[in-house]
């Protein structure tokens, strides 16, 4: 019990890491990757709604939207998740303006855009695919979430020492950080295989 | 049935997640002084930090409390001061401001390398070994103070060295914050017009003329020729002591030429 989720863990954060492995979140992971502090504010705020997003998903796919368990409507599990997803992040955004103002205007326009990061769908997708039971499902979205962390705080490092490299001047600001992001992902894919999903 | 159960199932999610978001709205809700938001309106908005606040958010929090002054905003200047007392219904005061300008106190004709160098293209990090530049007061040319002006008011001239451009600075003072050699300084503009000594070399004359050119070497010529008071000489350097039309630069005859006029062409 306890290996399989640390195995969910470990493979939701480095193995099968969301943004370098299957390319999803790419928007804020280029978008709010230019300084170390806001990036670990993004990373917080997209580990929490991955987490309450597992947390409540699960049991609103397993009673309602499963053909086996609840009442087959399949087709609800979109539109459902994504209700779920944004009454989250509208949550988060009222939390952070209240006790972190500071974190909520550096974020700015990246917080509400959290409601259209397509890993915290897919999370919740991948999720459905392969059957995880209800604890499973919250270990799954704690680690797809500290592996965004992981990897946004690893790119904003980069981008900040990258500040005083001499960049030649076609390769300057967005095609050096796309170039970066590249090699990051092949050096993750040294986890391929390691285990498998 | 497949019908009534999918308008239940997502109704009721809808109310419930509304239910949610209605009371943690309640409970969290920031109360915002619309006196805030009036005040940001009428500051220029740039985050320059400028009046020693982490934004200019910050700043108008506290002015419309009452607990910073509205004179702050170096870039808004007079006209700034003016909106806020007016939108907090205080007293417009009379009195008139002298405008200050960034200026960078070295400006060689040609400067002097002993050495090249590729390290770190930045003012900060090639201050630690000097960059090879035989002067150590003088301008080392990376342009830090370039990229933290918002303004676009810096230039790198002809000779390498960063030059203000008057009528673009707003004096904000976040050049002065850059330079790691503390060369750039603020100084007033009478009229738009300012008399500075290009140079901040304060080892002695016979030594400042090894490294530069056109450096200052504590002649004293300009506090002879020049008004009284005009000029001081402190430290092997000549400082322009206040401003004005009074000075003549042609007068003085610098023998090194390390005295200027900066002209501020009428804002357009």
């Amino acid at each position: 019990m306890a290996a399989e989720l640390i195995t969910i863990f470990v493979s939701a954060v480095l193995v099968n890491n969301f943004v370098l492995y299957y390319f999803l979140g790419i928007c804020p992971f280029l978008g709010v990757s230019s300084k170390l502090d806001s990036s670990v504010g993004i990373g917080m705020a997209t580990t929490f709604v991955m987490t309450m997003t597992a947390l409540v998903t699960w049991p609103v796919y397993y009673y309602f939207i499963s053909p086996e368990t609840g009442l087959n409507l399949p087709f609800l599990e979109y539109i459902a998740f994504i209700i779920v997803i944004a009454s989250l992040v509208q949550f988060v955004e009222m939390f952070l303006r209240k006790f972190f103002p500071h974190l909520y205007r550096a974020l700015g326009i990246y917080l509400p855009l959290i409601t259209t990061n397509c890993a915290i769908l897919g999370m919740a997708l991948f999720m459905v695919l392969r059957q995880y039971n209800y604890i499973q499902s919250v270990v799954f979205g704690f680690g797809a979430g500290c592996g965004f962390t992981l990897v946004i705080i690893i790119m904003a490092g980069i981008r900040e020492q990258l500040k005083f490299s001499p960049v030649p001047g076609v390769f300057k600001g967005a095609p050096i950080t796309l170039i970066t992001a590249g090699l990051l992902a092949l050096a993750f894919m040294g986890f391929a295989g390691i285990i498998t999903p | 049935m497949t019908l009534y159960q999918s308008i239940a199932v997502l109704g009721s999610l809808g109310v419930v997640s509304g239910i949610v978001l209605a009371v943690s709205f309640s409970r969290l809700k920031v109360e915002d002084d619309p006196l805030v938001e009036e005040i940001l309106q009428a500051l220029p908005d740039i985050n320059c930090g400028a009046c020693g606040y982490a934004s200019c958010h910050a700043y108008a929090e506290l002015v419309a409390e009452g607990k910073a002054p509205a004179d702050m905003c170096a870039p808004g200047g007079p006209e700034t001061e003016e909106k806020i007392i007016r939108i907090k219904g205080g007293d417009l005061s009379s009195e008139k401001k002298i405008p200050k300008n960034a200026v960078v106190h070295c400006k060689p004709q040609k400067r002097i390398f002993s050495a090249g160098y590729c390290g770190i293209e930045t003012c900060s990090a090639a201050n630690i070994s000097g960059a090879g530049l035989l002067c150590r007061f003088g301008c080392l040319g990376f342009g830090d103070c370039l990229a933290a002006c918002p303004f676009d008011a810096i230039k790198i001239n002809s000779s390498g060295a960063a030059e203000v451009i008057p009528e673009k600075c707003t004096a904000c003072g976040l050049c002065v914050r850059s330079c790691p050699r503390d060369i750039i300084l603020m100084v007033d503009y009478n009229d738009g017009r300012a008399s500075y000594v290009g140079c901040s070399n304060t080892q002695e004359g016979k030594n400042t003329r090894k490294v530069c050119g056109s450096g200052c070497i504590a002649c004293g010529l300009c506090v002879k020729r020049a008004p009284e008071g005009t000029f001081v000489l402190e430290d092997s350097l000549a400082r322009v002591e206040h401003s004005g039309g009074e000075i003549n630069v042609e007068e003085i005859k610098c023998p090194t030429g390390c005295i200027y006029e900066s002209v501020e062409k009428t804002k357009n």
